[in-house]
């Protein structure tokens, strides 16, 4: 197309001549407000006026709040609340002897976190294994480690671990003892536990009332001596200042000199002296006591005088709280606290005596992060090996056959061994398990022959096939409900498995053959397991745990994997029945999820706990735990059901028809077509689902139960802590934070690597 | 049925044996089922009865209008806020009381988080990114915890952690009174001057030869001259230290109606029967003909007017306020001492803790499902209607929103629902809402059964009023289809 016949001839004369410039412009830089930090700014803080105002707003938000927070977290707030009782979150009032099973339950976990990460991650569903290795290891597992989560983890572990450690100045809170003439306990003995390395150091300074309680301590409210000689002068010192201006008040009388002697003795627990401490006319000593062995350890006073008094400061003294349960350990460790004349002397507490007022950031890291650092790097330490190992783990497990169904089974099995180590083990309770699991081992062969073969049985023997289902799976279970010997019960069982053996045709008994193998395996190895623990002492080793000991972050889970685990079956039985076309099914279905979803779940907690015991006697020995999860398990079944009708809704209804017309039954389309699809769609809802439930575990606090928030009621009910509700509930929010962002993280990374299908829908 | 099943029998296939036709299967089935079913809630209820016989407590007793129902007993407490009782009053009207309660924080936390869920949702697909990743963090942050520790936190952390009735905080001060009408007259300036100079620049540039002076200024100058000369003298005129805020709760001027009140309601009526009635007939001239109707100016014109004529024509003032006043008592050693404040409204800390808590947790899940409702509107859309010339603003209430809208209710219905449930966690900081009055009506009493059933019956009213009310709104929403 030349120059002249361009149609656009509107335009102004050209001049005659033309010049093009062969080489290209030259380049220029983009202008400055369009890349680097600027353009980066102009593009998201400063595009217009409004979102100028609105960054400005925002600053202005975020400075105040830091600020804020900022000046609370490390001035005023009392984290010890939280750094006492760590050991409380855990496991709430779980015996103390017995932690080690809760550790153990809590490492199998996370080492199964850890296996899942890896083959979630690197295996996409339905690939069988990963072929053989064909690469150093070394190499493999440098290539395939995820680096960025190491990385977090090596930092988080420095500052753990080297932040108390330069700074040797971080160390338990002090403890300050009163001592005075006019304190109520008179002449008084604290036993406390020191470990060889201890050293502490004690210093008795006088207590100058006159400027408030020294170093911002303060006694708890109640009457202790410290705060009545304290509030004697802060009287003093009101009537004093109104006196001189009004002259209808006389002028109070003066405050007594102090004048007082302290002797005080560090005896071991053989009561030889190890230490002696004495001050008279108000000076200030200090002593290092060099400790030689662990144990008990006896502080006494003895004291003279008339009035005012003397701070004994106690540094790197092992803070406990004053419950009964806390002293177990030391107990266990040391004997009991050596008597004093033949009276027993009580143990020294921390909680005598707290923080008062602003500090510093120097104390803040002295006396709040460092305890905490040292009592939760060990922990993070043992969760980051643990996740590596089971990591690692998950690189062998991927070069085994279907490594995703054996994690899935681990998981099973985890659940199994969770009940037990938490509950502890019962013989008795474990054979009427392993006899359910018989019955069912029978049962199951037989419905997955009739599921898949669906009537290819030999013409005409459908009530044989019926009557040998029912034999065969009822006969152990009736059986046992009625306690006759386990034989008889085994003998009418093979009746009915021959029986059903008659009514297949040989198709169908190659398949029965090999499911009923599998499944007598599995009870094989349940009763092997029981005869291996009727001769070991496993018994005495696992003992029971009654629910109502159950506590903290253990409850919480407990009541979480329960209700979640035994909600899901129930909410797709429910789902089914809403969809199905016999009318009675379907509204028992509807009223049932109805009725429940439109009722807070607090109701069915309250109703679950006063009624539970009056449906029949055998459940009034069922305790709070146990009717707190059955009325969360039907509350989230509702939910379940819903959710999972959404997803069956979802599937197309040409799968149906496709199934039908290849000559499916009913129950087939349902279990291979309709239903892996439909809980494929609703993955996020379902894991949505599941965190509302984790977080509604905190409403069983309302009937009462020590969970996690209960938990946290009673620590900031200890009179040494009241007042520190926010620290503590900012504590266990965080601790909720962190499940439930897991399991939503856990969500999105198996929607985003998982199933194909999953994403497809 | 009997015919039908004789029907049936005649013409069954009788190759078919009667185990495996498939209706006959499917009958029985349900038979046994149902069976099953009333059998085991018979079992149940009858188990329930006699455990409560044998623990000589009373039976259920469902017959609330029975005239000696205990429901007509007196309640032996008292409940204090929104609807009064006192201890002689009557069980069924504490409970009426709760119910009252109940709702009171119920409509005002849906209205408050639908407000607040929109603002964070807007904020989520903001281009800002402070104000994007703000709005990101305090979702995750209030999803993510459970409701109950939010609660919890913010009536024992932030309301009981105010001032005692002594050292009480009043709002406003002269101070801030002062500073805040200062700060009117200085933005009232600042917005005259920018008018001012956006309207010089349009005149220059039209001596220039390009666009003259934008006429939407001068409107607009006008309107925030209105708004901020509105505000400065209701500030100037309000009285100082009308609001106190302590630990007892936030007391604020108290409207009473007069006698005159029923008279102005009928003015009331009258202006919005009027401002609908215009709104319906200037919308449709618009519709019809094209021109501009202003149906809403019509409309909010003719309803003020009606209510200014209705104000000035009933003798006195139709609502009455009552300021807080503060009481003064004088303690041993001529201490004087404020010890509560007498007159206003007071919005009781507890009451407070559970409206704040209910929004805060609520707005986090609406603002996520108003942001997958803005998302869902594909951006062809919006390139489209910014291709026909529309606004951002038409663009936004006629192309996005009804869009949005169809894929926001459903899940929205759901939330209100949640809150309406979750408001009985009330009675873990100690407010009276009708989980509370059962609770410590079952205390009382010892009616558990009769007091859980009437206390399921209400959730499940309000359950079935929210659903349908959103079904209908949904019904309303959904495309029209074939």
């Amino acid at each position: 197309m030349t120059e002249q016949e361009h149609p656009s001839s509107q335009q102004p004369q050209r001049p005659a001549q033309v010049i093009i410039h062969w080489e290209p412009a030259p380049e220029r830089k983009p202008p400055v407000t369009e890349t680097g930090v600027i353009g980066w700014l102009s593009k998201n803080l400063f595009g217009s006026t409004g979102d100028t105002v609105l960054t400005v707003i925002s600053v202005l938000v975020i400075a105040v709040m830091a600020q804020v927070l900022l000046k609370w977290s490390i001035a005023d707030a009392e984290w010890t609340s939280v750094t006492n009782n760590l050991r409380l979150f855990m496991n709430g009032r779980y015996p103390v002897p017995q932690i080690g099973r809760v550790r153990l339950i809590l490492a199998m976990l996370v080492f199964l976190s850890g296996l899942t990460w890896y083959v979630v991650g690197r295996v996409p569903a339905g690939v069988k294994s990963k072929g053989s290795p064909n690469k150093p290891l070394v190499w493999r597992i440098l290539d395939q480690m995820p680096v960025g989560a190491v990385i977090v983890t090596l930092i988080l572990l420095a500052i753990l671990y080297g932040v108390p450690i330069f700074s040797n100045q971080i160390h338990h809170t002090p403890t300050y003892l009163y001592v005075s003439p006019t304190t109520e306990r008179g002449d008084f003995n604290v036993a406390m536990a020191f470990e060889a390395d201890d050293d502490p150091t004690l210093t008795l300074f006088p207590a100058d009332l006159t400027a408030g309680i020294p170093k911002g301590f303060s006694d708890t409210p109640s009457a202790d001596a410290a705060g009545q000689a304290e509030r004697a002068f802060n009287t003093y010192q009101t009537q004093l200042e109104k006196s001189e201006t009004d002259e209808s008040v006389e002028p109070p009388e003066p405050l007594p000199d102090p004048d007082v002697a302290v002797t005080v003795r560090v005896l071991d627990a053989n009561l030889n002296e190890v230490a002696v401490l004495a001050a008279d006319d108000q000076e200030t000593i200090t002593l290092p006591v060099d400790i030689a062995i662990d144990g008990w350890y006896l502080v006494t006073f003895e004291i003279s005088g008339e009035a005012g008094g003397y701070w004994l400061e106690v540094d790197t003294y092992e803070v406990f709280t004053s419950g009964g349960e806390t002293l177990a350990p030391l107990v266990e460790a040391y004997g009991e606290i050596p008597e004093l004349d033949g009276e027993r002397v009580e143990v020294g507490d921390s909680g005598f005596l707290r923080y008062r007022g602003s500090r510093s950031f120097k104390e803040f890291s002295r006396l709040q992060v460092g305890p905490f650092f040292e009592a939760s790097r060990d922990v993070v330490l043992s969760v980051a090996v643990i996740t590596a190992i089971g990591y690692l783990a998950g690189m062998v497990l991927v070069y085994l056959p279907k490594p995703r169904m054996i994690m899935q089974y681990l998981w099973i099995l985890s659940l199994f061994a969770t009940i037990i180590l938490l509950r502890g083990f019962n013989h008795n309770e474990y054979m009427a398990v392993a006899r359910l699991v018989t019955g069912l081992a029978l049962m199951g062969p037989a419905l997955y022959g009739y599921l898949n073969a669906s009537f290819i049985n030999r013409e005409g023997q459908e009530p044989v096939l019926y009557l040998g289902v029912v034999i065969a799976a009822l006969a152990p279970i009736g059986f046992y409900l009625i306690s006759a010997p386990f034989a008889m019960a085994m003998a009418v069982a093979g009746l009915g498995v021959v029986l059903i053996w008659y009514a297949l045709d040989d198709r169908c008994r190659r398949m029965y053959l090999r499911w009923m193998v599998i499944s007598l395996g599995i009870a094989l190895i349940v009763y092997l397991l029981a005869q291996l623990a009727l001769n070991s002492s496993i018994e005495e080793e696992l003992t029971f745990v009654a629910t109502d000991r159950w506590g903290g972050v253990v409850l919480t889970l407990a009541l979480a994997i329960v209700s979640i685990t035994a909600s899901f079956p129930i909410g797709v039985l429910l789902a089914l029945g809403r969809r199905s076309q016999l009318p009675v099914i379907k509204w028992f279905s509807v009223g049932s999820i109805e009725f429940v979803r439109g009722v807070p779940l607090i109701t069915i907690l309250f109703m679950a706990n006063i009624m539970v015991p009056w449906i029949s006697e055998g459940l009034a020995e069922v305790d709070d735990v146990v009717r707190a999860m059955v009325g969360m398990t039907f509350f989230s079944a509702a939910y379940v059901a819903e959710i999972v009708r959404g997803g069956l809704q979802a599937v197309p209804v040409g799968q149906t028809e496709a199934a039908k017309a290849v000559g499916m039954s009913g129950w087939q389309t349902t279990v291979y077509i309709v239903m892996p699809q439909a809980l494929r769609a609703v993955i996020p809802a379902l894991v949505g689902q599941f965190i509302s439930l984790f977080k509604d575990t905190s409403l069983v606090f309302i009937i009462g139960l020590i969970e996690l928030l209960g938990v946290a009621r009673t620590v900031y009910q200890q009179a040494e802590f009241i007042g520190t509700q926010k620290e503590v509930l900012i504590f266990i929010g965080i601790i909720y934070f962190i499940g439930s962002y897991a399991m939503s993280y856990t969500s999105r990374r198996i929607e985003e690597t998982g199933s194909g299908a999953a994403r497809r829908l | 049925m009997i015919r039908s099943a004789m029907i049936w029998l005649r013409h069954r296939d009788s190759s078919v044996p009667v185990w495996r036709d498939i209706r006959v299967l499917q009958l029985v089935g349900q038979f046994i089922f149902a069976l099953a079913v009333i059998l085991v809630i018979r079992e149940l209820v009858f188990n329930v009865l006699d455990s409560l016989e044998k623990l000589e407590r009373p039976s259920p007793d469902l017959l609330f209008w029975d005239a000696d129902h205990f429901f007509r007993d007196p309640a032996r407490f008292s409940i204090h806020e929104g609807y009064k009782t006192e201890s002689t009053d009557p069980i069924y009207l504490a409970f009426w009381a709760g119910i009252w309660n109940t709702l009171r924080a119920c409509v005002l936390g849906i209205i408050i988080s639908t407000i607040l869920g929109i603002i964070i949702g807007v904020s989520r697909l903001s281009n800002n990114f402070l104000v994007r990743n703000i709005a990101i963090i305090y979702v995750e942050i209030f999803q993510n915890t459970p409701l109950l520790v939010q609660l919890i936190f913010i009536y024992q952390g932030v309301f009981l952690a105010l001032p005692l009735i002594q050292d009480v905080l009043t709002f406003p001060s002269e101070n801030l009174k002062d500073g805040l009408v200062q700060l009117t007259i200085i933005a009232g300036a600042v917005v005259l001057a920018v008018g001012a100079i956006t309207y010089l620049r349009g005149v220059l540039r039209a001596q220039n030869g390009g666009e003259g002076p934008n006429s939407a200024i001068r409107g607009r100058v006008i309107l925030s001259l209105a708004v901020i000369g509105i505000a400065g003298a209701v500030l100037f005129v309000l009285p100082a230290d009308i609001i106190y805020l302590s630990i007892r709760g936030l007391v604020i001027p108290a409207l009473n109606p007069t006698d005159s009140f029923s008279t102005w309601l009928i003015f009331w009526a009258v202006g919005l029967l009027a401002g609908g009635y215009l709104w319906v007939t200037r919308s449709r001239l618009e519709r019809d003909t094209g021109t501009p109707g202003r149906p809403w100016t019509f409309a909010t014109l003719a309803f003020v007017v009606i209510v200014v004529v209705g104000w000035v024509i009933v003798s006195g003032a139709p609502l009455s306020v009552e300021t807080p006043e503060p009481y003064f008592a004088t303690r041993s050693g001529g201490r004087v001492v404020l010890t509560k404040i007498d007159g206003g409204e007071t919005i009781s800390p507890e009451y407070a803790a559970l409206l704040v808590g209910l929004v805060l947790y609520t707005a986090a899940f609406i603002g996520e499902i108003v942001r997958a409702g803005i998302q869902a509107v594909s951006y062809g859309q919006l390139e489209a209607a910014y291709a026909l010339g529309l606004t951002k603003g038409e663009t936004l209430r006629r192309i996005i929103l009804p869009q949005a809208l169809r894929v926001i209710i459903p899940p929205l219905g759901n939330q209100y629902l949640n809150l309406t449930k979750n408001s009985s966690l009330a009675t873990a900081i100690g407010f009276m809402d009708v989980f509370a009055v059962t609770k410590t009506l079952i205390h009382q009493t010892g009616r558990d059964v009769t007091m859980i059933i009437a206390v399921m019956i209400t959730y499940l009213f309000f359950s079935l009023t929210i659903s349908a009310g959103m079904n209908w709104l949904n019904g309303r929403m959904r495309l029209k289809e074939r």
